[in-house]
């Protein structure tokens, strides 16, 4: 049950993610009602600013991570673990010394990919983020159409694939490191 | 919250299930499924003022959608473009994906590295093309 709650924000469009986002977050939402019901008055900012872009790209790229990463561990063997915890490896240690290694491919791909996803996101931001500091697509977007500079946003978009090709690059190589090791 | 998990594990469930807690499974509930139910409760709304847990229940956006010519504009259009392109998607993408699976060509990605770097690649050129692939 869990897992298709977790598959849920694949089949939702980023505009409707950013707008529910919005009416669960903003400061007269659905959790600063409750929050203010149970005598909490103080409620921070949680969207048109960097905190909103977070949470709503965590919210929209979760199936995503959820999917890969979950197939990168179903296939570390419970024996390992189990090993790891007979000889005294508490969580976080078996984590880091049997997991993290076994399914270092589809970390890699995970946060490549995703970094590459969020890097670029155009709508998200636009809608969930605040005026002042804009992410790159934004920003690119405003100098396009806003500012009328067109040299600036097409310098921008340059470096923002340049960027995302380094991540590229990453990717490509552990996506061979794995069809080489199988 | 600790995440010690307990000494004797169900043997059906996945080692991971005992990471988590029904706590962190409802927090994850309540994360993904709030911002959809509060969409849902907007859909519904009259009105919505803030102190207020549920808003005015009314069918007026409802019934001024379907009515809305726009609307309508928009979902043809949305109709319209949605399976012409992934129609065509498919067709571009099914014999390129046939290509990458089965033939074997220089430019294969990365996929050349499948063979051990001791023996020699099967594939003309694979090793030449792509160096770093090869190596380590």
């Amino acid at each position: 049950v869990l897992g298709v709650l977790f598959t849920i924000p694949l089949f939702v469009p980023v505009v409707i993610a950013s707008f529910a986002m919005i009416t669960f977050l903003v400061n007269h939402g659905l959790v600063s009602t409750i929050l203010y019901r149970l005598g909490i008055r103080v409620f921070p900012a949680l969207v048109y600013n960097a905190t909103g872009i977070v949470l709503t790209e965590v919210w929209t790229t979760l199936p995503f991570a959820v999917l890969i990463l979950g197939a990168g561990l179903q296939a570390v063997d419970d024996a390992l673990i189990e090993s790891a915890r007979d000889v005294g490896a508490g969580p976080l240690c078996t984590f880091a010394a049997v997991i993290l290694p076994l399914n270092f491919t589809s970390t890699m791909i995970n946060v490549t990919l995703l970094f590459i996803a969020v890097f670029g996101s155009f709508t998200m931001p636009y809608l969930v983020g605040g005026n002042a500091p804009q992410m790159l697509g934004v920003a690119m977007a405003n100098y396009l159409i806003q500012y009328l500079r067109r040299t600036e946003s097409v310098t921008i978009a340059v470096v923002a694939f340049a960027i995302a090709a380094l991540v590229g690059a990453v990717y490509v190589r552990s996506v061979g490191r794995r069809e080489r090791l199988a | 919250v600790s995440a010690a998990p307990p000494a004797a594990l169900p043997a059906r469930a996945p080692w991971y299930w005992a990471v988590g807690g029904m706590r962190r499974a409802l927090g994850w509930a309540a994360f993904i499924l709030g911002p959809l139910l509060t969409l849902l409760l907007w859909a519904f709304a009259g009105s919505w003022l803030f102190p207020n847990l549920l808003p005015e229940f009314s069918l007026r956006w409802w019934a001024y959608v379907p009515g809305n010519a726009d609307v309508g504009k928009a979902i043809r259009m949305s109709f319209l473009s949605a399976p012409v392109a992934t129609l065509l998607s498919a067709v571009l993408c099914i014999p390129a994906a046939y290509a990458f699976a089965r033939l074997e060509f220089p430019a294969g990605g990365c996929c050349c590295s499948r063979s051990s770097p001791q023996t020699p690649s099967r594939r003309s050129g694979c090793t030449s093309a792509l160096p770093r692939c090869s190596t380590a």
